[in-house]
């Protein structure tokens, strides 16, 4: 539900966000770019997911928190991430324009996104490392045909230069529905899938 | 090579009935000491390596097993290499060549690119590459029982994979002759190769450093560790029963930072590693005890272990009465924390193997910096209790700000360890105490004597040294567990003193008598125990 603030037309909304891709595309690097506005030169692969949240505002005195699971690329950690876009309002799913490969294995993501994930779950479709036009290996019209076609957002960004990080963020913050966001944290924390995958515990392997 | 029992390159071939024996039981292993006449060209065709498959050919004969050995040593051990102008007078070298170049047909056979690129590489240059590989005094590999490599410390692939083959090839031969053993270790000279085999996978340590075997044992299984804590012991044999000659590699992928940042730990010499316990910061005894109350109250039903960690010295744990934390889980553990930079932001969700506590299975760290330098760590055996743990950590951190616990620690973390002054034994440089009941140990700063990098790598090489003699097979006798050791230096003395309760070894300057060394060991022995509750975490606060 949509938590709106007492105040006269302020309107605050909390989305669950994940970012998925393939490992080395940038995916915590274009978090970092939007949540600190910092670029690490050298990152270490992130391991399991890490958690951040950031907050934007929009027109109409609208407020969007966004809180982001940044998923780790491996293969082996690809079991566990029906439990991040479980309840996700919206994903990223990243490619890195010099590899072509990286966009087929968006593709897989996003169709499982599309079968697994919540209905009307809104996808963007991140090609980033724009900076490196110069190694391009994806066209442009390539892969905007491929996200019209199936139905994402989607934006060339460089988490390097920043190009198109916010525009990426704040067009999500912008399609997905109001009445969709969680309600508040403390209400969200509660609200997380505790019964589904029960009792696997130590043998929820990530094979 | 008439007079190899005088030679520097008389090894001994240390043969084992169980592979996961301690150097307790070291003691009663058979000691081979082997002297070659075969020349290294006749011992590698011995082996079979032209063969497709060297793990599944024929037992080697016993006989020629130790040439094999004394190959492999010796390339590990020749620093100087032979200049392509003199390459005639190097057959033995360029034989190995040959046998590089088979063992990576088989590779290649088995699809791996990285083999591929290899093989156009032909013939392999013996250059510098090989030449700094060979230089260093230290090296660790990791490689599969089919012989792909996994992880080395030095090397690339072009420069490695050779000496892998032919490492593999004599593992699998000491298996393959039906007695159950494995190899354990071989010496050339100062150099000392220990190899562990763990189920698939060939752990080998290359030192020429002078440590003892039990110590690169050690550290062969704090990496061991590290790769368990990736995958699972479980993991790691499904996968290899499926695939014998699976990359294990691209599992792995990602994860070459912590196997780095713990092979950079155990080369600087790490007290930690060395004496297989962790540090504790030093806090007052009230402080921990409220710090403890505050992690309590805030539990969830999900938490199994909570912990505080500042800059890798554990501050406090609580946990459950079953359950003990393991000091080489937690080693890990905090290295991947501390000694890289992939969880200084925001809040981490991250399966973890705690190969101790069951290496078969993982659990889930929730892991947190709420300083520049302190973690809040919650570990659950439930993937979903994320957000739980993070609500739980808003409470902690709220209520240890509230009561000023978070500056206290900070203030702990400044002022560090303790100084040499401190504990009033003037003629003591610097010691290690091990509490063995705590599995802990305390040091004093490095300053006044040891403040330059290179000064501290070499007190730790010292300490490496006396902790080797007063462990060793010959010191270890019968006394109850109690040890002494005086070891006499141009520039330094040592001493160490094992009983049941703790490990103490302390160095002095030079001309200080063995009577003021043993009465300063008495001091700082009953300095520790006056001040155990401050220096340890004591047990931990148990729900």
């Amino acid at each position: 539900m949509a938590t709106p603030r007492t105040s006269s037309q302020e309107r605050f909304a909390q989305f669950k966000l994940v970012l998925l891709g393939e490992s080395f595309v940038g995916k915590s690097s274009l978090v970092t770019r939007f949540v600190k506005d910092e670029f690490l030169e050298q990152r270490e692969s992130t391991i399991g997911a890490a958690f951040l949240t950031q907050t934007v505002s929009l027109e109409d005195n609208k407020t969007v928190r966004f809180e982001i699971w940044d998923t780790a690329g491996q293969e082996r950690y690809k079991s566990l991430a029906p439990m991040y876009y479980r309840n996700a309002n919206c994903a990223v799913v990243v490619y890195d324009i010099t590899q072509a490969s990286s966009l087929e294995r968006s593709k897989a993501w996003v169709k499982e996104l599309q079968h697994r994930a919540a209905d009307g779950i809104i996808i963007g479709l991140a090609g980033n490392k724009l900076d490196l036009e110069d190694k391009r290996e994806v066209p442009t019209e390539e892969a905007r045909a491929y996200a019209e076609e199936a139905g994402l957002l989607f934006f060339e960004t460089s988490a390097l230069t920043g190009e198109n990080v916010l525009e990426l963020f704040t067009e999500i913050a912008r399609k997905v529905p109001f009445e969709n966001s969680t309600a508040r944290p403390r209400m969200s924390a509660k609200g997380v899938d505790l019964n589904k995958n029960g009792g696997t515990e130590a043998q929820g392997c990530n094979c | 090579m008439e007079d190899g029992a005088k030679d520097d390159y008389i090894k001994d071939i240390y043969r084992h009935a169980s592979p996961n024996a301690d150097t307790d039981s070291f003691l009663g292993s058979p000691t081979v000491a082997i002297d070659s006449t075969l020349s290294t060209s006749n011992s590698l065709s011995n082996l079979n390596l032209d063969t497709n498959d060297s793990s599944s050919s024929p037992p080697a004969h016993n006989d020629d097993v130790p040439d094999i050995a004394e190959v492999l040593q010796e390339m590990l051990a020749t620093t100087e290499l032979p200049s392509s102008t003199t390459d005639l007078d190097y057959e033995p070298e360029l034989d190995l060549v040959g046998g590089h170049r088979r063992n990576l047909g088989q590779l290649n056979d088995y699809g791996s690119p990285r083999a591929d690129s290899f093989v156009s590489l032909d013939p392999p240059s013996i250059g510098t590459e090989v030449e700094q590989f060979l230089s260093k005094k230290k090296q660790f590999f990791i490689l599969s029982s089919a012989g792909k490599p996994i992880y080395t410390l030095h090397g690339s692939d072009d420069v490695i994979l050779g000496y892998l083959g032919v490492l593999q090839t004599v593992v699998s031969a000491y298996q393959a002759d039906e007695s159950g053993d494995n190899l354990m270790s071989f010496r050339a000279g100062k150099t000392l190769v220990v190899v562990a085999v763990e189920g698939p996978l060939i752990l080998a340590a290359v030192s020429k450093i002078g440590e003892s075997e039990s110590q690169l044992r050690a550290q062969l299984d704090v990496l061991y560790t590290q790769i368990l804590s990736t995958l699972t012991k479980n993991q790691i044999h499904r996968i290899y029963a499926n695939q014998s000659n699976f990359d294990l590699r691209n599992l792995l992928q990602g994860t070459d930072v912590y196997l780095d940042a713990l092979t950079r730990e155990i080369v600087n010499g790490s007290p930690s590693i060395l004496l297989g316990a962790l540090e504790p910061l030093i806090l007052r005894k009230s402080i921990r005890e409220e710090i403890d109350g505050v992690l309590l109250s805030c539990r969830t039903p999900s938490l199994l272990y909570g912990l505080i960690v500042s800059d890798s010295k554990l501050a406090n744990v609580i946990r459950p009465k079953k359950h003990s934390l393991h000091p080489p889980d937690l080693i890990l553990l905090f290295s991947m924390l501390f000694n890289t930079t992939s969880f200084r932001d925001g809040e981490h969700w991250v399966p973890i193997c705690l190969p101790k506590f069951n290496s078969t299975g993982f659990l889930y760290a929730y892991i947190h910096f709420f300083s520049k330098s302190s973690a809040l760590i919650q570990i659950s055996a439930d993937k979903n209790a994320f957000f739980e743990l993070r609500e739980a950590k808003q409470q902690i951190l709220s209520q240890m700000e509230d009561k000023g616990l978070i500056k206290a620690l900070e203030r702990a973390e400044e002022r560090g360890r303790f100084k040499p002054v401190d504990v009033a034994v003037p003629m003591v440089r610097h010691f290690l105490y091990k509490s063995r009941a705590h599995v802990q140990y305390v040091m004093p700063s490095y300053e006044t004597h040891y403040y330059e990098p290179h000064m501290q790598r070499g007190l730790l090489t010292f300490y490496h040294q006396l902790h080797a003699q007063v462990n060793s097979d010959s010191s270890r006798g019968s006394n109850n567990g109690w040890r002494f050791m005086h070891l006499v230096r141009n520039s330094c003395i040592g001493f160490a003193w094992i009983t049941p309760s703790f490990e103490l070894y302390c160095v002095s300057g030079p001309n200080v008598s063995r009577a003021t060394l043993a009465a300063s060991i008495h001091s700082i022995a009953k300095w520790v125990s006056q001040h155990r509750e401050r220096l340890f975490v004591i047990g931990g606060a148990v729900f």
